[in-house]
């Protein structure tokens, strides 16, 4: 029995499942990709939004089609920070991961994983990341292609010296760095709510109040926001109008780790929680 | 009695008059919404601004209770005048609560019979889709009513009664604003959830498509007009056309420079467009039997 013991235990500590554990995320992402996204129309419509605006803003451009400064202010301030960042983006991660947990729930297949030999809180981090690289490839792709129609009437001399030579690049890395890490914090966000709140949809709305009048509170309450993170790292400055009370942005270096540890306590968290977690399939 | 004198007999009691057949769905609805604690308490505070609203009328009329506040009435007259702005004000913060509330119970109400199959059920008795469409739509209509033209009606009423000398006649606008405008808006709103609550299974997934509708579109509109310099985004926000057609009714202006340039014919072909493509929705989605080919 002594042996036994003296064999299990470190066997046990050497031999964490790393490699099964990856398989199965990749499997869980896998079947997820197929059957949580194949007919989102609603988030193909949020996704073409922006791009749609960029495309509008052709037909103005070509009046003036030097103005590359004009241009910058019209991405970052309208299409970006206002529209896509604040609204688009984050409805988005409501949709996608408000219901990540909460579709299988109603769909009533939420057993079928609780069934098979899967550790629970793989199972959250896998979907998790299933709405992250559906979010991220969404919207990092609008992103780029709205970038791309809002410069694409303009002076294609200029343009190419803006984009090589110039700040061009490295503007749409940083609203490329902010699309994810908005995808990853509001996901986080949706996660956490949707083991919480039969819908997301009401604390979705309170979310969306607070970030919406984040411009208007005191410095300390602008950092539990994550708009106030998203924003700093945001490579053109936007005004936020006479009302808004000015404070310090914080170091990029802060937003991005800031972020990603809300991410992971939030989804631990969300993995503490499904542990506990019974079925009750009542009426939805 | 023995088993074979067992008989099924028609039912020959009193039948429910044809017209008031599509009040039976409101009725089981209603009991299955007041059952929720936290939505009376939401009722509840519904009427709080209405409420205010009627101390504020009380107070402007009655100088004992104001110099038992130690408040003059000339500073409350002019901080807080019993005016079109002051109902205005009021009834636009209602409607926003009519969105809250549509929010809470519209998704719920055709979703579960489409989903479980429950449309034949009702279809196959004497009761039209129309009837069944009213009837769900009594649901919305009934609390949404509750909130916003009854008690600003009664706000009104209530001032004229105080005011005395033909204020009521003088200010008839007001009255048939707040009237016409929340009728209006209970219309589009109800119209639109039960659109949605039609052609989207979940009740979840429904509550965010109609905050899309009523969050994402008004962005995508005010953007559009940014990027273009126009107004005509404004005919994709049913929000913003609402807000138009307040500001019109009650005689005021906008607010806004670019509101303001919206014809007002626009604003209404907007509000008359998003209910027509709702009961479109509404007619493709509710029927009895689905055939597949």
């Amino acid at each position: 029995m002594s042996d036994l013991t003296a064999t299990t235990v470190p066997g046990a500590r050497a031999g964490l499942p790393w490699g099964q554990w990856w398989s199965q995320l990749r499997a869980i992402v896998r079947l997820e990709l197929r059957k949580g996204f194949r007919r989102s129309f609603g988030l193909l419509l949020l996704a073409l939004m922006p791009p749609f605006i960029a495309a509008m803003h052709m037909i103005k451009a070509v009046r003036d089609t030097s103005d590359i400064a004009g241009a910058t202010q019209v991405f970052a301030g309208l299409i970006y920070q206002a529209f896509t960042l604040r609204i688009v983006i984050f409805l988005a991660c409501v949709l996608i991961f408000g219901n990540l947990i909460r579709r299988e729930t109603l769909d009533r297949s939420l057993h079928y994983y609780f069934l098979s030999p899967v550790r629970r809180e793989l199972l959250v981090v896998a979907k998790y990341v299933t709405g992250l690289i559906v979010s991220f490839g969404l919207f990092g792709t609008t992103t780029v292609l709205a970038f791309v129609l809002t410069y694409l009437p303009y002076d294609s001399t200029a343009v190419s010296q803006f984009l090589f030579h110039g700040p061009g690049l490295g503007h749409l890395a940083s609203y490329l760095l902010v699309t994810f890490l908005a995808c990853l914090g509001y996901g986080a966000v949706f996660l956490f709510f949707g083991f919480f709140f039969k819908s997301p949809a009401m604390p979705a709305l309170v979310v969306f109040g607070w970030e919406g009048i984040h411009f208007l509170l005191p410095p300390l309450l602008k950092e539990i926001s994550v708009i106030h993170y998203l924003q700093s790292l945001c490579p053109v400055p936007v005004s936020e109008g006479p009302l808004a009370m000015l404070s310090d942005a914080p170091a990029p270096w802060v937003s991005i780790v800031g972020l990603c540890a809300l991410a992971v306590v939030l989804v631990a968290v969300s993995a503490w929680k499904i542990r506990r977690m019974e079925i009750t399939y009542e009426e939805a | 009695m023995a088993v074979y004198e067992r008989n099924y007999g028609r039912y020959r009691g009193e039948l429910t008059p044809e017209w008031s057949r599509f009040l039976i769905l409101p009725r089981y609805a209603w009991k299955d919404v007041l059952d929720s604690r936290i939505f009376v308490g939401f009722l509840f505070l519904c009427f709080l601004l209405p409420f205010a609203g009627l101390l504020m009328i009380y107070l402007h009329h009655n100088l004992a209770a104001l110099k038992f506040l130690n408040l003059p009435l000339e500073q409350l007259q002019q901080a807080l005048p019993i005016n079109a702005s002051f109902f205005r004000r009021g009834i636009e913060f209602q409607s926003w609560l009519c969105f809250l509330l549509a929010l809470s119970v519209g998704p719920a109400l055709i979703a579960p019979d489409l989903r479980n199959n429950g449309l034949p059920l009702y279809l196959s008795r004497p009761f039209s889709r129309t009837e069944y469409v009213l009837g769900k739509m009594m649901v919305l209509v009934s609390l949404m009513s509750l909130i916003t033209w009854i008690p600003g009606l009664l706000l009104f009423f209530f001032q004229g009664y105080l005011e005395g000398g033909g204020w009521l006649a003088d200010n008839l606008r007001i009255g048939s604003a707040i009237f016409v405008g929340s009728w209006s808006w209970i219309l589009v709103i109800s119209l639109v959830v039960l659109a949605i609550s039609a052609w989207v299974k979940w009740k979840p997934v429904a509550r965010i498509s109609l905050l899309i509708v009523f969050f994402v579109l008004p962005g995508f509109a005010e953007a559009l007009n940014a990027a273009l310099d126009t107004w005509w985004g404004y005919l994709l926000s049913l929000s913003t056309a609402m807000t138009k057609v307040w500001a019109a009714l009650f005689g005021l202006e906008a607010g806004e420079t670019r509101l303001d340039q919206l014809p007002l014919w626009a604003a209404w072909l907007t509000l008359t467009l998003g209910c027509v493509l709702a009961l479109w929705l509404l007619s493709r989605r509710i029927r009895a039997y689905e055939v597949v080919r």
